[in-house]
């Protein structure tokens, strides 16, 4: 495996009184695809939403333990959340893009931070974060329409593009095929799949196939546990532990 | 149990639950047709009342000639014209002050005045329309004797009496005669108080709503309070604020007694929680995930709501703003508390003059004995209707066009 992006050191997760996360222990290797998979409730999601510290809008969630990206601990007292969230940046389960135009959509993450400097300058960023996320094409002649008019595939990869037009060097997305057709699916994974050539991306799924299909690295887990984590190639034909078998072949 | 039987009890309970439904369509259908009924009853009830209002008989005169003095025409003047006009029409007995409106000298004053302002050395022999007195006016279409009416059905005949609609119902003040009373004062008013009320209640309401729905913790014993509260304030009967403004703004401020500012003030009191509860609702409305998606582009929460989640709520509290503002338009116990139940002859014009609201006008009108203000009163309540009609279709039609926006 290659250089880590980001290591978990002992991570505990509460929720109140209730434990969400036991002890994770993982990293997650820089420009590959690492894939969270396991049952419902079972914490996958918590897991991903604590890498760019969005647990910190649930109200009594509290985290234990490290997760240091590039050397620093991004759960210390001092870390910018606005900063972390800048590097990390996130796609959700559901398509949400912004009820304006695509354009202003794309262009809302370089705004908030200045990073242009001409309209010039903002026109390009627009168009690269389009073209890399396979939209442009498609969306040239709409740029200033809303967003709300694209098909839910499109709006999935609209709000890819968004994420990358901040540039970041970690991009977590949270389910992003749920709630799409097979085709966008396809269109989305494949996109996955060249995106990963700059970015880090940590994905989680509730598909085997796409776990197998775009992942380099597969972790799953089980309860707030994380019970196996390996290549994506040995994890599925030679799982090690019991648990991971049974899910991998649909009994649990 | 049998198949058949079986059957046979489903066809059984169908039959009951058809009857069911069908009792409970009919009753659904009754209560629209007696809604409907008692609203076109009282629609149709005061559109009849208010018909005369709307229409006045004018009657044309022959000003006499007549040297215009330097000065302002005086009421003596301007009545002695009027006299000496009917004096002319050579009827024996028949005298200005009873036929055409008491206050139609002052039209001839206007008269007068406009051609002096054109420089005119003389009136020569003008003629002009006046209004005729309400109740003789209501008398003559009734048809009777009497040598008024005769002359009135000479002057029809020549075509110098004419029934128009009654603009100066809408560009008067109020007036002791109904002919020539009019609701522009209490219209005036009714814009001064709203407009005060909306200055102050909106922007205070609005950042109160997005404070209390998006920073405050809704879990903790000072929120549960200052909910219930507000809940409360917002049904609260207007009487209660009425003497509240009282107090504060008249006794304690000392600010101008009757004027538009205390009014509106007090009003702005009202309509605050009724804001700020709408508002409220508009802003819990917003989906979630459009703030987490700002949040997750490194938003800080005060960017990612003030950017996403109020211009998403702005319809629905431009909307819950305009019912309030429709609310407080019809409100009278307040008002009436602060005093604003005057006569006024001209409308008011700054804030801090006396000033009067449209309910507050129809109020006063119904409880005057003369006859032809029970039906002015009536033409107030239908102008009154129709703003709140206009009101209330423009905050219906805000919501239709941005619930396409919506996700």
């Amino acid at each position: 495996m290659s250089k880590s992006k980001i290591i978990v050191e002992n991570l505990s997760l509460f929720y109140g009184k209730h434990q969400a996360l036991f002890d994770i222990n993982m990293s997650i290797p820089e420009n590959k695809v690492s894939a969270f998979i396991g049952p419902s409730g079972c914490g996958k999601s918590s897991f991903l939403r604590c890498l760019n510290r969005m647990n910190d809008l649930v109200r009594n969630a509290s985290q234990k333990g490290r997760i240091i990206l590039d050397e620093e601990d991004i759960l210390g007292k001092n870390v910018d959340v606005v900063l972390l969230r800048a590097r990390v940046g996130m796609v959700f389960q559901k398509p949400n893009p912004f009820p304006k135009s695509v354009y202003d959509n794309i262009a809302y993450g370089p705004r908030l931070h200045g990073l242009f400097f001409s309209k010039k300058e903002l026109d390009e960023i627009v168009e690269t974060s389009l073209q890399r996320a396979g939209l442009f094409e498609e969306v040239k002649d709409r740029l200033y329409s809303s967003a709300l008019g694209l098909s839910g595939g499109q709006q999935q990869r609209l709000c890819i593009a968004r994420a990358i037009a901040v540039n970041p060097e970690v991009i977590l997305m949270d389910e992003p095929t749920s709630s799409l057709d097979p085709i966008a699916t396809a269109r989305v994974e494949e996109l996955i799949d060249e995106l990963k050539e700059q970015y880090t991306i940590a994905l989680v799924t509730h598909n085997l196939q796409q776990a197998a299909r775009v992942s380099q690295k597969v972790s799953f887990f089980h309860k707030g546990i994380l019970v196996e984590s390996g290549r994506t190639s040995h994890m599925f034909t030679n799982p090690t532990d019991k648990r991971t078998q049974d899910y991998l072949t649909g009994r649990l | 149990m049998t198949l058949a039987k079986k059957n046979v009890t489903l066809q059984k309970q169908l039959l009951k639950r058809h009857k069911r439904d069908r009792h409970f369509k009919w009753f659904g259908w009754m209560s629209i047709y007696i809604v409907l009924f008692l609203f076109t009853t009282l629609l149709t009830s005061i559109l009849f009342q208010s018909w005369p209002i709307f229409w006045k008989q004018e009657v044309q005169i022959s000003l006499p000639t007549t040297q215009i003095s330097s000065f302002k025409v005086s009421t003596g003047e301007a009545t002695s014209l009027l006299e000496k006009a009917f004096h002319y029409e050579r009827k024996p007995g028949l005298k200005a002050k009873e036929v055409v409106s008491l206050n139609a000298w002052k039209i001839v004053a206007e008269e007068i005045d406009k051609r002096k302002r054109s420089k005119k050395k003389s009136v020569g022999r003008h003629t002009m329309w006046l209004p005729i007195q309400y109740t003789v006016s209501q008398a003559y279409r009734r048809g009777g004797e009497s040598f008024i009416f005769d002359w009135l059905k000479k002057k029809e005949d020549e075509g110098r009496l004419r029934t128009t609609f009654n603009w100066t119902f809408f560009s008067n003040a109020d007036s002791v005669f109904p002919e020539t009373a009019g609701i522009f004062a209490a219209f005036m008013g009714t814009i001064f108080v709203l407009l005060v009320a909306f200055t102050i209640a909106f922007p205070i309401g609005v950042v109160v709503a997005i404070y209390m729905e998006c920073f405050m913790r809704k879990d903790t014993k000072l929120t549960y309070f200052i909910n219930v509260n507000i809940n409360n304030l917002a049904a609260v009967p207007s009487i209660i604020f009425g003497l509240l403004g009282m107090a504060i703004f008249l006794n304690f401020f000392e600010l101008p007694r009757s004027s538009g500012l205390v009014g509106g003030l007090t009003l702005s009191l009202m309509m605050m929680p009724i804001v700020i509860v709408s508002s409220r609702m508009a802003l819990s409305q917003v989906p979630e995930n459009l703030k987490e998606a700002a949040l997750g582009l490194g938003a800080s929460k005060t960017q990612a709501i003030f950017h996403h989640v109020v211009p998403g709520a702005m319809p629905g509290i431009i909307t819950g703003t305009l019912l309030s503002l429709a609310r407080m338009m019809g409100d009278t116990a307040p008002l009436i508390m602060v005093g604003m139940v005057v006569f006024l002859i001209k409308a008011p014009m700054t804030l801090d003059s006396p000033a009067t609201v449209l309910p507050v006008q129809i109020y006063q009108w119904f409880q005057r004995p003369e006859p032809g203000f029970i039906e002015a009163s009536s033409g107030a309540i239908v102008v009154l209707l129709l703003i709140l009609l206009g009101v209330n279709s423009l905050a219906l039609l805000i919501r239709r066009k941005f619930e396409k926006f919506s996700v």
